[in-house]
């Protein structure tokens, strides 16, 4: 795999809006073409040597791997839109960090801003720290959010993460989220999304769920009083027909959106 | 015949709260232009026609800031100064905008564009949140002289009108006789939910005492019960399970319901969720009777801010000009995000008064980068200014247009002359557009 460096040089006064860092836009270019590239710094357009010295060269967009050094906690956008490759993040990265991703995989050393993975729809998205609010969620006003893929969090979560999921059996699509922790409003609008939490949680996990399954391995505060108590299971199949074995209490619901549900929170016994 | 001492003025609207009553009889003094006498107005809205008179705490010149006090300059040497901050920073904000009339609004939005900048209205720390659930799940609602004639029940939620728009219930709510409802509070049934219980509360039918932000699951299970389902809690937010079925039943069983709701669903810890589940709510409502749900804004242009940035860039608030288009994102581009995150190089304040109302650090970041403001009278915004170039009242000094809380564009009156070097917001932007513009080279 051809090999990408990133460093970045000092850091941005304003956040720096770099959309172009994807293996599409990198692939079959020389480092020279590559600082050539814009990037938005405040109301400036800059160009990516600017900010990053670049060493390495690239291939097709398959064979292309883009590793990033520094803190780049004001940078944002990284990944936009990526069909394929690979990018790896050593340190910390700002928000938008793989939005509508369709392809490849980003890892992220560090923690992430808010919006990581945003709507993704396909691809891998894996944070190695902490991550912000709305982690896979939609954008302001979309009624779908993360249509397929996964996101995995080692730490926490924040706020309505994973907010309007959208599954499709029909397509194969199961969108997924693995975290550490996570905050309020987990799998808001949630239409078949599926979260697995390996610690707690906080308060109104699974708000206006439509369909879909969160299951909670640590504690849960208390649930919406539109969750019902359904009994205890043993076995949990997702909807991608892999199988989690424990013991968990079953709860359906939202019932503020629909009497007869197939929503469903497993919190562990 | 006794001589005519003062001009009166009739049917004039109060340019104070969203509730815009535009039955005000103003007697002015015409040689010494005050207002002298203000009637049917509420307390505050009496206050702020009398506030316009000449004081000391009123802007009449340009100031600068110059080695920690003000001194006075032209208006040319202001508007060019003010112009050459915005137009070399990288980062401008435009804030504010609530307290003024459309024209003005409009030439803001030109403005940021101009600037690359960012540009926010008093919404991001107000009804805001209403605005992002809006875009979510939709909202039915309805004017209200619609309210006013058919209501039958009437829900205040977590706000106080009682304090804050003082004349919404004669007019609009409670003791005002309608259409349908001609004897007026006797025929209405009104349920007040709150933590507090306020003077809103005490002139209530039934009063909920909710928990404080656990209104998000009195909501939730309220939208449970309407659809049939026995929930599992014996009390919810501090509401026992009889009571919740009680209410269900009180909304069904109305003719014509309707929920106010103020900042203790919006800014309490659930923010735009707190609405995202009261237009479900009020939705699911509509399956058995009328229902219709309306904000209770603050500013009395606050819902014209939101309409005159939408149709001028297709976002209400919190929108982004740095790449020549404009884009939306609340907590990215909101003004106390930018603020915390130390974003901006230079501020521009129109209308409102931010260091009073946002959070210490945002406030001391926004300290640190000069700040020019389009301001009538003295604020704590306005004395930590760079450059403040005075205004007239909109509503009182020059005419415009605002519009209601429910969306009813209502035409501002003018009754005296702004006083000394004053002019309406409207043409200090437009000043201020121009020189940009010269400095830019466009």
């Amino acid at each position: 795999m051809a090999e990408i460096k990133l460093k970045l040089k000092e850091q941005p006064r304003f956040p720096l809006e770099a959309e172009v860092i994807t293996p599409d836009n990198f692939a079959t270019k020389t480092a020279a073409q590559i600082k050539k590239l814009e990037l938005f710094h405040g109301n400036e357009i800059v160009k990516l040597g600017d900010f990053f010295e670049v060493s390495g060269k690239s291939n097709d967009v398959k064979d292309t791997k883009i590793v990033i050094e520094g803190d780049l906690s004001n940078v944002k956008r990284i990944g936009e839109k990526m069909t394929g490759g690979e990018i790896i993040i050593d340190g910390d990265i700002g928000m938008h960090v793989g939005n509508q991703m369709k392809g490849g995989k980003i890892t992220v050393n560090g923690n992430a801003g808010d919006w990581a993975g945003a709507m993704l729809k396909g691809g891998e998205l894996e944070i190695n720290g902490d991550a912000g609010n709305y982690i896979g969620a939609a954008y302001r006003g979309f009624w779908i959010g993360m249509e397929n893929g996964v996101i995995k969090v080692k730490g926490k979560v924040g706020r309505e993460s994973m907010l309007w999921a959208r599954s499709s059996k029909g397509a194969n699509k199961f969108p997924l989220l693995k975290c550490g922790s996570a905050e309020s409003f987990l799998g808001m609008h949630n239409h078949g999304g599926t979260i697995i939490v390996e610690g707690d949680v906080n308060l109104y996990t699974g708000a206006d769920q439509a369909w879909g399954q969160i299951i909670i391995k640590g504690k849960a505060p208390r649930l919406l009083p539109s969750y019902k108590k359904m009994g205890e299971i043993s076995e949990i199949e997702l909807a991608n027909g892999e199988k989690i074995t424990g013991k968990f209490i079953e709860y359906s619901g939202d019932h503020s959106v629909k009497k007869e549900t197939n929503g469903r929170i497993y919190i562990a016994n | 015949m006794v001589e005519k001492k003062y001009k009166t003025f009739y049917d004039v609207i109060c340019p104070f709260c969203g509730t815009l009553c535009d039955d005000l009889e103003i007697d002015v003094d015409e040689k010494a232009q005050e207002v002298v006498e203000v009637r049917n107005g509420c307390q505050i809205g009496t206050r702020k026609f009398f506030s316009s008179n000449p004081s000391g705490h009123r802007y009449m010149t340009p100031l600068i800031r110059e080695n920690g006090s003000y001194k006075e300059i032209s208006w040319d040497e202001a508007i060019d100064k003010a112009a050459d901050i915005l137009a070399k920073a990288k980062r401008p904000l435009l804030y504010g905008f609530a307290s003024t009339e459309c024209e003005a609004q409009s030439k803001g939005v030109e403005l940021a564009e101009i600037l690359g900048g960012i540009l926010d209205n008093t919404a991001s720390v107000c009804h805001g949140p209403t605005l992002l659930a809006e875009q979510d799940v939709g909202v039915p609602t309805s004017t209200l002289g619609e309210y006013k004639n058919r209501a039958d029940l009437v829900i205040f939620w977590g706000c106080n009108p009682v304090h804050a728009h003082p004349r919404h219930l004669g007019r609009y709510s409670d003791f005002v006789r309608g259409y349908f409802r001609q004897d007026g509070r006797n025929d209405r049934y009104i349920i007040v939910v709150d933590p507090r219980n306020t003077n809103t509360a005490q002139i209530a039918d039934l009063y909920i005492k909710v928990n404080p932000n656990e209104d998000y699951e009195l909501m939730n299970a309220i939208r449970a019960t309407l659809r049939g389902v026995e929930i599992d809690q014996k009390e919810v937010a501090g509401v026992k399970k009889e009571d919740l079925i009680k209410v269900t039943n009180i909304m069904k069983e109305s003719n014509y319901g309707v929920i106010f709701f103020g900042m203790g669903l919006t800014q309490s810890i659930s923010h735009h969720r707190n609405i995202d589940t009261a237009v479900c709510l009020t939705r699911e409502l509509n399956d058995h009777t009328k229902f219709s749900i309306t904000p209770m804004r603050g500013h009395y242009n606050i819902t014209g801010s939101n309409t005159v940035f939408t149709w001028n860039t297709g976002y209400a608030y919190s929108i982004d000009f740095s790449r020549g288009y404009p884009r939306y994102n609340p907590g990215e581009f909101s003004a106390v995000d930018v603020l915390l995150r130390d974003e901006i190089d230079a501020s521009l304040i129109v209308a409102s008064d931010p260091a009073s109302n946002f959070p210490a650090a945002a406030v001391r970041n926004m300290f640190k980068h000069p700040i020019i403001s389009i301001e009538p009278h003295h604020t704590p915004t306005s004395v930590n200014a760079d450059i403040i170039l005075p205004a007239a009242f909109a509503g009182i000094e020059t005419e415009g247009t605002a519009y209601r809380m429910d969306h009813v564009p209502l035409r501002l009156r003018k009754v005296k002359n702004p006083p000394g070097e004053t002019l309406p917001d409207r043409e200090i932007l437009e000043k201020l557009i121009e020189k940009v513009k010269e400095k830019k080279g466009e």
